[in-house]
């Protein structure tokens, strides 16, 4: 983990070789250069992500089908949206999922990062088994959870049996459809905060450790007082990342529920709703409108927890 | 510390541990069980005989091979291209003083922050129109750049002392040369990074490939473990035999590479 | 000699497609259509030419063909076998895709221009396909040909007309019958189910069956609306959509009372319930002994003897007020934008007709449409009489269907789901499940 210190970023100025520059020919040359460097990659990000973010923006005003001819349409999808059973129940999913998956999961992490970082023996041996889950493709997770779900043949409820622990139908109770694809997300994501929380961790000099435990600190006071001010900037970079992941959830309701209508009243998100009126319905104009407001949703939590952010993040 | 307390925290983490093995397990062991045995209530743990021949059968009803080489094909072309195009970019924005270099990395933070569904169906559209539906252009072109791979190299190259590129170009060096010589050859930690969340992201996207794909021929692992539900719905340790062998590969070059993977993801945590 | 024969006969076809092309667009030249007339008609001058050179040197061509059930890969494949002693240089590309993706991938794929050649299709897709133009007209064709049509049971031929034109050849027909197991019968020493059963032998006989230690169960009272929950409403004396395709007749008496009898089978535990269903299909419950009877269709035939062998046995369904079912089937298509309308049509005769239809009999895949090759697939499978598959055709109601058949079908699944597992009654399930149908169809 060291190098990490080594390569962390500093405020440098740009560097660019100053001999050369005293010349307004130089000038021109770096200038052309740097255009020339930046130029490919601005394509694809212009015409692949930035042209069609506002296009989206465009389509979601008119009555597009893909095929037949544009109408503008006001603001007539949106209107659309206020009154669709089907997108109230996917912003609440979605709502409900970020609720639950961001601070459970951030949470769990902590804990594992903390105690990891307490310099035990097989440290790598943990962190390994913990982010396996972050490589692993979310379709064959979906694919797995939803066999080990199964309230007959799944070892889930057989171990609840032999506990003498009550046996939900963990994806086919409605009430608990949601919640089981809960489970799967923060057991998904836990690796994938605590290693940053651990890098975290261990940017924070053993000095103030040691300052603390001479003032006599207990574990719980050193944690509150020191380990959680010092490690806010990585909480809060986890918190952000982790927000915007869950509101684009999708993968894992797409595999879980298989596309079973009952299922899916239970479960679908804005993102699956996206991907339905676009391409199952082929409704462009209404699919545009919700991916636009999800964006704005995005937009405005993240810019909300940049202002928070100085309330509890200690730099 | 006491050695009680070490225990405790032993079995803390090891209880999350198996938590977080167990479900991988149960894949490998429900892969190597006959139909019959997978649907037995109470569920075995241990597979009775143990059937290899679910992977072969694997690879008998469905073209597999093909799958995988896909995968392989986009993933490796999409991490030619960030690593190539996000770094130019990324050692002019570190390096270079040009006119729009400010409004140019604005956007660029703009770009980051636009989550990817919402030029999904556009770039649909656009893809349709340029007739790549159903194309490795489909899965490829839309993903040779990125602007968080440019901003992590952008990180990494403002890491590097300005001199050494200073005393290059004193001594005569172009701006191309001073990226090949001595920008890249010292960034390799900061490439391989990039590289490993290029992989990760490639490997297992899923969306993408879902949209704007439509035949067998094009279809990646990903999309290939989601749609084994109704192939075989009848058959769970076909499932779980296809679902292994997609996500082995990963598991493999992250166990191989743990150190670079962990330091590329810790490194984003720094970024803020 | 035979060269030369040979090459006249191509060029004759070639005039005959290009006449066909014109006439296809003469007849069905609306006010709306001129662009496409305008396309059908550059086809045309160049088809001759084209021919010409196809004849020439024998152009090789590729026919991409897209099917959505893995059983069927080598019997098309075996067809094509068939086709290509005709087309020497033809070459061919099967894809297959699961049916919970084969619709959605095969309109994205037409809608952006490209897709196979010809592909199979159902009823509930059928009309919103030909009503977006992605499918071929072949009315013309038929006509020109003088193709007969009654070859194949009038509904199904019915199925795959859109405004009076045939775009579809069918191919085979789902006919629903109750799947047994024989040893679990025998287990109950109950006698194995035959025509004169009704629902009320069914219910007797079912709990007969059943067997809580073994968490068996006589009867799966499917969840599915093809097998299970369509033919009960028909039994029942009801109607999923009304005769002029305008209104839901799931809120009518006689469909509230075929949910009610699943409900009932379901609550006195014969049945498993719908969670169980959702997490393991009634095939695959049935398949691995778990049930004693299962409505299934002719398609489940030979999956379920791959997993069952002899003990697996059946009948046609129980009677209620009436019998039978909604008879639905599959048909061959053509993509409209194709570049090889001619070949695939050839083609699509192939598969359609008497060649095609006995391979789909011998090969046990699924009831042949072509009358004729019927005797033939009733053979197929030695240890199991499909004879209930055949009696119980005469007892059948069309399958039900409008514009936007996959979206209302999705509607009444949610909510008789719903129903069925105790989140609402199974009148207020009916009653939603017709008034959301009703408002798809409002807006057709």
């Amino acid at each position: 983990m060291r190098e990490i210190q080594i390569r962390a970023p500093e405020a440098a100025p740009a560097a660019a070789p100053r001999a050369a520059r005293r010349t307004p020919r130089g000038r021109t040359v770096e200038m052309w250069w740097a255009y020339a460097f930046v130029l490919p990659a601005f394509i694809v990000l212009g015409v692949f992500h930035l042209l069609p973010a506002a296009a989206s923006l465009a389509i979601s005003f008119t009555d597009w089908d893909g095929l037949s001819e544009i109408h503008f349409a006001g603001w007539d999808n949106y209107a659309v949206l206020l009154s669709d059973d089907n997108f109230g129940k996917a912003g609440l999913h979605t709502f409900l999922y970020a609720l639950a998956v961001v601070p459970i999961s951030v949470g769990l992490a902590t804990l594992v990062a903390v105690l990891l970082n307490a310099g035990l023996k097989g440290q790598a041996f943990y962190r390994t088994v913990y982010f396996i889950p972050v490589v692993t493709m979310s379709t064959a997770v979906g694919l797995i959870w939803k066999w080990l779900y199964n309230s007959e043949y799944g070892p889930i409820n057989a171990a609840l049996g032999f506990l003498h622990l009550p046996q939900p139908n963990w994806l086919s109770d409605s009430r608990y459809t949601l919640v089981s694809i809960m489970i799967v997300g923060i057991w998904a994501a836990i690796g994938h905060h605590m290693i940053i929380l651990l890098a975290g961790l261990q940017g924070i000099p053993q000095s103030f450790y040691e300052a603390a435990s001479i003032d006599g600190a207990g574990k719980l006071r050193t944690f509150f007082r020191i380990t959680l001010p010092l490690l806010s900037p990585s909480l809060f970079f986890v918190v952000t990342t982790s927000v915007i992941s869950s509101l684009q959830l999708f993968d894992l309701v797409f595999v879980m529920t298989g596309g079973n209508p009952a299922l899916l009243s239970s479960a679908r998100s804005v993102v699956f709703n996206v991907y339905e009126e676009g391409f199952v319905l082929f409704r462009m104009g209404t699919a545009s409108a919700q991916a636009v407001v999800l964006f704005a949703v995005i937009l405005l939590l993240t810019v909300v927890q940049l202002k928070l952010q100085k309330r509890w993040v200690h730099y | 510390m006491t050695r009680l307390y070490r225990l405790l925290l032993h079995i803390v983490l090891a209880a999350g541990a198996l938590l977080m093995a167990l479900p991988f397990l149960w894949m490998v062991l429900t892969s190597l069980k006959t139909f019959a045995e997978s649907m037995q209530a109470p569920p075995t743990l241990i597979p009775a005989s143990w059937q290899f021949g679910n992977y072969a059968k694997v690879f008998e009803e469905t073209d597999f091979l093909r799958y995988f080489g896909n995968t392989l094909l986009l993933t490796v072309v999409k991490t030619a291209g960030q690593l190539l195009f996000c770094s130019m970019a990324a050692f002019a924005f570190a390096t270079m003083r040009f006119p729009g270099k400010n409004a140019l990395f604005l956007l660029l933070l703009s770009v980051m922050m636009l989550p990817h569904q919402i030029s999904l169906i556009p770039t649909f559209l656009l893809v349709k129109e340029l007739h790549w539906l159903d194309t490795y252009y489909a899965l490829t072109v839309p993903g040779l750049a990125s602007a968080f791979g440019i901003f992590l190299l952008r990180q990494f190259f403002l890491s590097i002392p300005a001199e050494l590129g200073e005393a290059a170009r004193v001594d005569g060096a172009s701006f191309p040369r001073i990226y090949a010589r001595v920008y890249l050859p010292l960034s390799a930690p900061g490439l391989l990074s990039l590289s490993i969340f290029v992989v990760m992201a490639a490997w297992n996207d899923f969306l993408n490939p879902l949209v704007m794909t439509s035949s067998d021929e094009m279809r990646t692992l990903s999309l290939a473990v989601a749609s084994f539900v109704g192939e075989f719905s009848t058959d769970y340790p076909l499932m779980m035999a296809a679902a292994c062998m997609a996500v082995l590969p990963l598991i493999v070059l992250f166990a191989a590479l743990q150190r670079y993977f962990i330091q590329g993801i810790a490194l984003t945590g720094m970024k803020s | 000699m035979t060269m030369n024969r040979k090459w006249q006969a191509k060029a004759a076809l070639a005039g005959l497609a290009a006449a066909l092309t014109l006439a296809g667009c003469a007849s069905n030249g609306g006010a709306n259509q001129s662009e496409e007339k305008a396309v059908g008609e550059a086809k045309a001058n160049d088809a001759p030419a084209a021919a010409a050179e196809t004849s020439a040197k024998a152009e090789p061509f590729t026919l991409q063909v897209a099917v959505w059930d893995e059983k069927l890969k080598e019997t098309v494949q075996q067809t094509f076998e068939i086709y290509k002693k005709d087309h020497p240089e033809a070459d061919f590309k099967l894809t297959v895709t699961p049916v919970k993706e084969y619709y959605t991938k095969l309109q994205t794929a037409l809608i952006g221009g490209s897709g196979p050649d010809l592909f199979m299709m159902n009823g509930p897709n059928f009309n919103k396909f030909a009503s977006l133009k992605l499918l071929t007209d072949l009315q013309p064709l038929v006509e020109q040909e003088q193709l007969d049509t009654s070859a194949y049971p009038e509904g199904i031929t019915k199925l795959y007309q859109y405004e009076g034109h045939q775009y579809g050849l069918p191919y085979y027909l789902g006919s629903i019958g109750l799947f047994y197991n024989k040893a679990l019968f025998d287990a109950a020493k109950v006698p194995y189910p035959d025509e004169t059963w009704t629902w009320e032998t069914l219910r007797a006989n079912a709990a007969k069956l059943t067997d809580k230690s073994q968490s068996t169960y006589g009867y799966i009272a499917a969840n599915d609306n093809q097998s299970g929950v369509y033919p009960l409403i028909h039994q029942a004396g009801g109607s999923v959509i009304s005769a002029d395709g305008k209104k839901s007749g799931l809120d009518a008496p006689e469909s509230v009372a075929a949910l009610q009898f699943m409900k009932e089978l379901i609550d006195e535990g014969v049945s498993p319930s719908a969670q169980q269903q959702l997490e393991t299909a009634p095939i695959q419950l049935f398949g691995s002994g778990k049930a004693a009877m299962v409505p299934g269709g002719s398609y489940d035939a030979s999956t379920l003897y791959g997993m069952l062998g002899d003990k697996l046995g059946v009948a046609p369904l129980p009677a209620g007020k009436q019998a039978g079912f909604l008879v639905h089937g599959s048909s061959w298509v053509i993509n409209a934008k194709s570049e090889h309308q001619q070949e695939a049509w050839e083609f699509v005769k192939v598969l359609s007709g008497a060649p095609g239809a006995e391979l789909l009999a011998k090969n046990a895949i699924n009831f042949p449409a072509y009358k004729d090759a019927v005797a033939l697939w009733m053979q197929s499978i030695p240890s199991l009489d499909m004879n209930a598959f055949v009696k119980s055709l005469e007892h059948t109601a069309p399958y039900p269907v409008s514009k936007n058949t996959a979206e209302w079908q999705n509607a009444i699944i949610e909510e008789i789901t719903n129903g069925l597992l105790g989140k609402q009654s199974i009148p207020d399930a009916a009653a939603k499940a017709a008034s959301r149908m009703n408002d798809i169809l409002a807006k057709e």
